[in-house]
This record gives structure tokens, sequence and C-alpha cells, in this order.
């Protein structure tokens, strides 16, 4: 069995290998292209990412934390966000926290919901809720000039479900909207720049861009078209984390590439960018996404602020790349089973009934702190 | 708690809290600055006051506690420049309950203080009150880590005895020079106990010069040197004799007792030089007699004995005064040990009959009288004191460096303890046995315990307490002097 199992992952690494080889050679020749066209919004695949910012600027990240568990007859879980907020990067980093250091996690009470995957969606949407709500009341009560979210920079269409047959979800869908859309509206008064910051991404948005446009590219001189027939065999299935790690070093980013924004969003003023950005030699790279006001002027200096940021706070030396601002909002907002414990205890002693007959039907425990 | 500064936060751990133990999290940074070791703080659970110490503090900040952070830094961004490590900067305090008070009264502990509870920095007449500390008692300093002064009351620290412990240059003769000026300054009103210091090194010198400070002008301190010392041997029975040597047979002693009260019949002066001659004209086994005169021609040629006393104990000792016995001179401990037998037994005899006043005796170097292990012509007197005195107001001050030498019949009746700094493992582990109150934790802070520090235990306080010895009213008039400068004025008598 192994020695299958070896052969067929030493085909994958030998495919790998052949994709990056051409990737290398791809690159080489696009390069040398003055302007890639739309929906790329550089000129070139490749920049250097900043290294430097202003200490005085306010950068937050944001993070949320959930913790459930499905009781005998309900369903009960506890979640907050905390947004931290930097200051002084790059040389003495101070920190505030919205709302506070450490808060009071929400409790989330409902009769038992039909399916363990419903309660997984309304456990999605609340912390959902609770992060856009930090971030919106990080923008009103600091003087931030780039958030950052952990995940994506806002929720996909997939991520409200068409055929929910639940009130309970239907009526957490409508609340994540209405918060989201307030939070957008409050980030475009305030010049505030929103940032996903995706890690393991494993969208193709950037290499189903350069498929897009290499038909165009391959009518300039110099192009081997033999070469370049192959794309749709190397680009087409690829990663976008995958691409981006074979062509960038140390330091480097991809072009912003415009994204379409998701269906359930009603306003046409939105703009939706994203870059994969390499700093950690020893990580994949991340996957930044930007949402700003459709060309307004402060966009290209907080994608700068971003960029910097990012760089700076997530040179940290430790494999994991992500940003120290993202790592700090996670530590704040961790809730363990000890948290959810405590509130079954007291409902056991107010009810006059076990810990153990509470959890007794549907025994099963999930920490959904990381999703 | 209006007006209390608040500190932190009670939290569970595995091993707490218990009524015991608490720990708590303290996370301002006023707070921080304001918490020690030795704190007294309080909690609350109900109606209960509780109240403890902080027993140890340990800093931390998950930033610095990640190896993987700190490798990091040092292949990326320093750790300040990219984490906000301030934040997480906090301590833990690990707090000792020493009772609560409930309904007004205090008593022992029963109840674990609640996670989440507040605990703030004692009241200080609530801690006045807890710690057992008199209005009018000696002060002796103030209690460590609060502004409350350390008057400790006569009766509960002298009456059963007290001991002060600590290595060589820890500040034993300091404290004990800060408890003599107490007990000289106390009003008549207030009842002042007479007061005997054996000195065996000179340390005590200055004490001489005390009535040139105005708080003592009244004060009498009579310095007793080697030549002006004399005790008479009229008052000394066989048995002393037989202290002073050891090796004396029953039969030697039996015979020195017949030819001692046949002299004392005589109502004539008793010398060393009679009870000689009188040994030497009795009839008796000549092996005895030689012995006997081998005996009394050693003490005869010490020089210490005649047909009077200087001073005199049943005159001299009176309330309000000093007796300094300076033996620096003697280089014989032999002697020394005789001369504090001597004026020991006496005292306890007077005592005994009330002839004399009350009386505090200290004893620096105390483990040399009565050590542990050897055979000491004074032991015997001052076990009898530590055990009986306390009946016949007669007290102990039992100095030593080295506690673990010293008798432990003695040390074990001295039933207040001022422990100033140790370092050898055996005193720290045998004061661990021999101290009422003191657990693992308290014994490891005496070895950080600077000069002028000490810890108060036993009888004297309800609970142990660190305090800092106040300053002496009246300085040494010499400074400990340095080997380098000593030896500079040698260099300079060579060239």
């Amino acid at each position: 069995m192994f020695e299958a199992l070896g052969n067929a992952i030493r085909q994958e690494q030998e495919k790998l290998k052949r994709i990056q080889s051409w990737i290398r050679e791809f690159y080489k020749l696009i390069e040398k292209k003055d302007l890639l066209p739309q929906p790329f919004t550089e000129g070139h695949l490749v920049h250097e990412i900043p290294t430097t910012m202003s200490d005085i600027t306010h950068v937050a990240g944001i993070d949320g934390g959930i913790v459930s568990e499905a009781m005998t007859g309900f369903d009960l879980a506890l979640y907050r966000a905390v947004s931290a907020v930097f200051t002084g990067i790059g040389k003495e980093v101070k920190a505030e926290y919205i709302p506070h250091f450490d808060p009071e996690p929400q409790i989330f009470f409902s009769p038992s919901l039909p399916s363990r995957q419903e309660f997984n969606r309304i456990c999605t949407l609340m912390r959902l809720y609770a992060e856009y709500e930090v971030a919106k009341l990080t923008i009103e009560r600091s003087k931030v000039a780039v958030i950052f979210i952990d995940g994506k920079v806002s929720p996909l269409s997939s991520d409200f479900s068409k055929e929910s047959q639940s009130r309970l979800i239907i009526q957490a869908e409508r609340d994540v909207k209405r918060i989201y859309n307030e939070l957008i509206q409050v980030a475009f008064d305030k010049k505030v720049l929103l940032c996903g910051v995706v890690k393991d991404s494993r969208s193709r948005e950037v290499t189903k861009a350069l498929g897009s446009v290499i038909p165009n590219l391959t009518k300039s001189e110099g192009w081997d078209l033999e070469f370049m027939k192959m794309w749709p065999y190397h680009l087409g299935d690829l990663q976008d984390a995958v691409f981006a790690d074979t062509i960038l070093q140390q330091g480097q980013r991809t072009s912003w590439v415009e994204l379409s924004k998701p269906s359930w969003m009603e306003r046409d003023d939105i703009f939706l960018q994203t870059t994969l950005i390499k700093i950690l030699s020893s990580d994949e790279p991340l996957r930044l996404e930007v949402l700003s006001e459709t060309d307004a002027d402060y966009v290209d200096g907080s994608k700068r602020i971003a960029l910097a940021a990012l760089n700076i706070l997530t040179n940290h030396g430790m494999p994991l790349a992500l940003p120290t601002v993202i790592l700090e909002a996670d530590e704040r907002t961790k809730l363990s089973s000890a948290h959810l414990d405590e509130i079954i205890d007291q409902i056991s002693l107010t009810l006059g009934i076990p810990r153990e007959q509470l959890r007794k039907r549907r025994h099963f425990h999930s920490s959904l702190s990381n999703l | 708690m209006a007006g209390i500064p608040g500190l932190g936060t009670v939290v569970a751990t595995q091993e707490s809290p218990t009524p015991l133990i608490f720990h708590f999290v303290i996370s301002e940074e006023s707070a921080r600055v304001t918490a020690e070791t030795g704190t007294f703080v309080q909690a609350t659970i109900d109606d209960e006051l509780v109240l403890g110490v902080i027993q140890s503090l340990r800093r931390s900040n998950r930033y610095y506690s990640s190896p993987d952070i700190i490798h990091g830094s040092s292949q990326g961004s320093s750790v300040p420049s990219i984490y906000p490590a301030d934040r997480w900067d906090y301590l833990i305090a690990k707090v000792r309950v020493l009772g609560s008070f409930r309904n007004k009264l205090q008593q022992r502990s029963t109840r674990p203080v609640l996670p989440g509870s507040q605990v703030f920095l004692v009241d200080t007449a609530i801690l006045e009150k807890f710690l057992g500390l008199s209005k009018i008692g000696l002060s002796i300093g103030q209690v460590r880590q609060s502004p409350i002064e350390a008057s400790v009351d006569l009766d509960r620290l002298l009456k059963k005895h007290l001991a002060i412990l600590s290595i060589s240059g820890g500040g034993k003769s300091y404290a004990t020079s800060v408890i003599i000026e107490e007990l000289l300054r106390r009003h008549p009103s207030q009842g002042r106990p007479a007061l005997i210091l054996f000195d065996v090194h000179g340390e005590y010198r200055h004490l001489s010069s005390l009535n040139k400070h105005p708080d003592f002008r009244e004060i009498d301190v009579q310095r007793i040197s080697a030549q002006q010392l004399a005790m008479s041997v009229s008052y000394l029975k066989a048995g002393d004799f037989s202290r002073f040597f050891p090796s004396m047979s029953y039969a030697q002693q039996r015979e020195l007792s017949v030819v001692l009260s046949q002299l004392q019949n005589q109502n004539k002066g008793l010398t060393v030089e009679s009870i000689i001659d009188a040994v030497y004209n009795r009839e008796m086994n000549q092996l005895v007699k030689d012995a006997l005169l081998g005996w009394l021609g050693q003490l005869r040629s010490s020089y210490l004995f005649g047909n009077a006393e200087f001073p005199s104990v049943s005159e001299d000792l009176e309330p309000g005064k000093l007796i300094i016995i300076d033996m620096s001179e003697f280089t014989s401990l032999w002697k020394k040990r005789i001369i504090l037998h001597y004026f020991l037994s006496r005292i306890f005899e007077l005592r005994r009959i009330k002839e004399i006043p009350p009386v505090v005796s200290f004893i620096e170097e105390a483990h040399q009288f009565a050590p542990e292990q050897e055979t000491s012509s004074a032991k015997s007197i001052i076990h009898t004191i530590a055990r009986e005195g306390r009946k016949f107001l007669c007290s102990l001050v039992l100095i030593s460096q080295r506690p673990v030498n010293l008798s432990t019949t003695a040390l074990s009746q001295c039933n207040s303890h001022l422990i100033l700094r140790i370092l050898n493992p055996h005193d720290l582990t045998y004061i661990g046995k021999t101290s009422e109150g003191i657990n693992s934790d308290t014994l490891g802070m005496l070895t950080s315990l600077g000069v002028g520090e000490g810890l108060l235990v036993g009888e004297a306080v309800n609970y142990p307490v660190f305090i800092q010895i106040r300053r002496k009213l009246v300085n040494a008039e010499f400074d400990e002097v340095s080997l380098g400068s000593e030896s500079r004025k040698y260099e300079k008598l060579v060239q």
C-alpha cells in the first residue's frame, strides 16, 4: 500500500516541479511586458513590499473566538471578538483593546437546532457578527487607518445559505449583512481601509486573472507560442499561493488584482482587490484582501500602510506567517471549554440537574474558536 | 474598601484558593509597584475579612516566556517592536492566609476566598490589631511593607525569653542595642526592668555614652571592664566548683563542700586562698586533696574571684539601669563561662526572693555559653532560667550567630525569635524546626534579608512579621573597620 502511495506522491511532486519550472519561465516572459492589463491594477506582476511606516499610525487586528456545545434540549455557545489596535509599529508597539483587554463572552442559547451543521452555521454567523461589530466600534473609537480582519475581508455569498429553513439562521444572516453594511459605511466615512488576511488560501483568483490575460499577451512579439500553449494545463488548476510561492522572493508581493464583489452586496461603490505577499520564506504567501470605496484618494496610501504593517508585524521569525496584531487579537479572544463549563455549572445549579445529564443526549463538544 | 488601594484579582489554580493559600494576579502598574513579598493584603468572603501576607511574587509575560518568540526575535524584529509585550506583563502573588475577622472576632481562616475576589492592601488599624502590636510597647522598627510601627508589648517579647539569631554582621548587636534603648527609655510609670548585658566582643561600648543623648539623660549605664570585674567566692557552692571543673569527682566535691561549710560558719571573708588553706590542712584522702588543690590553684590563678563582688548584683541592678559586663579582654572561654555562670546564678537566686527588680539578661554569643554538644559551666544556669525564669520575671535574651550550635533546651524556651539574616542551610533548617509559624517560603526569605531587616515570630506577635529595625538613637563610636583601610595604616607604619 505504501509503495503505491509513495509512487502517487512522487508523481505529484514531479508534476509540481514541472509546473514550477514552467511558471518561472513564464514569469521571465511576463516581466518583459510593460503593462499587465485588467484585472491587474499594476503594470508588473511582482513588487517589493514596503519595510517602513510611521510609528504614529494606528493599525488594528480583529479576531473572534467561539466555543460551543450541543446540550440536552438546547444549544449553547460563548463568543466574543476583540480588536487590538497597535501604534509604534517597528519601534515600540503599544496596544489598546476594543472593547476591552478581556471582554465578557456573549452567550448564545437556543432550543436544539435541527442539525449540527445548522448549529455550526449559526456559530459562524455569530462570530462574524461579533468581529464586524468590533471592527465598527474600532473605527468609531480610535484613529485607526487600517483594519486587519483574520480571514476574508467580507463574507462570501456561500457563507449565507440559499435555502435556509431556520428562522434563527435567516435572522442571523440578516444581522451579519446589516452590521457589515454599517461597517463599510463607517469605514468609508472615516477613510479606513478594511483588510482581510487569509492564511492557507486556496483561492485561484490571481491564476484565473492571468489566464484571462494570457491570450492577449501571446499576441506580443517574442512570445513562444508552443510554450504558452501549456498555460491552461499549468495555470488552470493552480492555487494562487503555489503560484506566488514559486515566483516571489521574501519581501515581495504580486500585483493587486481587482476582485468581483460578492453577489449579496448591494452597494456599487465597493472596490475589492487582492495581492499575495511573501514575508517569511518558511511559510506560504499570505493573501491580503482590501475593501475600499471606488476611486477614493486615500486607498493607495492606506494600502502602503497595510503592506508595511504586515511586513513588519509578520517578520517575527516564527514559521507562522500571520501578523502579530492578529495573533494578539486571537490571544485576547481565545475561549476554552473551561469558560463553557462555568456557564453549564451555573445552569446545572439553577435547574438542579446534574451537569452530566445536561450533556447526555448529544454529547459532542466542539471548539470553534478557529473558524 | 473605600480608600484602600486595590491590588488585583484572586485566580483559581490547581493548588489554590484554599483556606490557607490563595493566588492573585496583579495587572495594574501602580499595584505592581506596591506589592512586594511581605506585603499584608486582605480579601473578603461575605462578612468575613481574610488577611494574608504575600509570600512570593512571580512575574509573567507570555511574549518573553515563549522560546519560539525569543528565538524568532533574534532572527526578525525585536520583541517590543512587533508585540505589545508591556500589556502582557503581570505579577502572580502567592498569599499565605494568616487568619480572618468575623463579627469583629479574630479567628482561624476556614474558608477559601472566592476566585475573582478583589484583593486590597490591609487597613492599618486592622493589621495592628491582627498582629497583636502594642501602642505602648517597645518600638523596635516598622512593619515591613506597611506604615505601621512595630511596637511590641514588653511582656510578650521578653517575659518568656527572646532569641536574636543572625549571621555575623547580620545586625544582631544593632537590633539588641535598639531593644536596650527602648527598654531604657521607658517611663518609670510603665515599669522598667534592670538590664545586664554580657558583651563578649566589646561591641556595646557605645552604650556607655548613652546619657549624652537627650532621651537618656537620666539613664545610668555601668560598663564593667575585666580589671574592674570581681566575683565573691563566698557565694559559691561546691556544685559551682564542679561546674567550673567538670572532671571533679563526687568524693572531691563532697570534701570541698565540707570545707566550704566550715569556712562559711566561721563568718570570715572567704577567698580562694582561704579555701586552699583549709583543704591543705584538712585530713582527707591524699589523692582527693591533691586534685582539689590542683583545681583551686587553677581557679586562683584565674584572678576571677576575691572576697567581694563587683558589680554588686544586689545593689547595682536597678530598674532602668544597664550593666555591661565587658568580657572582650578575656581570651579564655572557660573564664567567660565562669563569669556568666556566676552572675546569672546570683541574679536568679536574688530574683527568686525578690531582692532585686525584674532583670533582663542579654547574652551575646549564647552558643558559646550554652552549646548544644559540649559541656559548659554556664549551660546549666541558662537552662534553669530559660525553664523557670518566667515565674520570677528573670528574662533571657540569647543572641547567636550559630543557632544550630545553641542548646535546643535553651532555644526552645525562648518563646519569641527575632531572626535576622541567616545563610547557613543547617541554621535555616534548625530555625525552621524550632521557630513556630515559619514555613519553607518564609524560611527562604531569611536568606535575602538585608542588614536591619528581621522576622519576629513567636509569643511577641500573633503572626510572623517582617520588621525593618529602626535606626539606633546612639551610634557606635566606631564603625566597622574595613580590611583595606586598616591595612593602609600599617603600610604607612612600615614606610
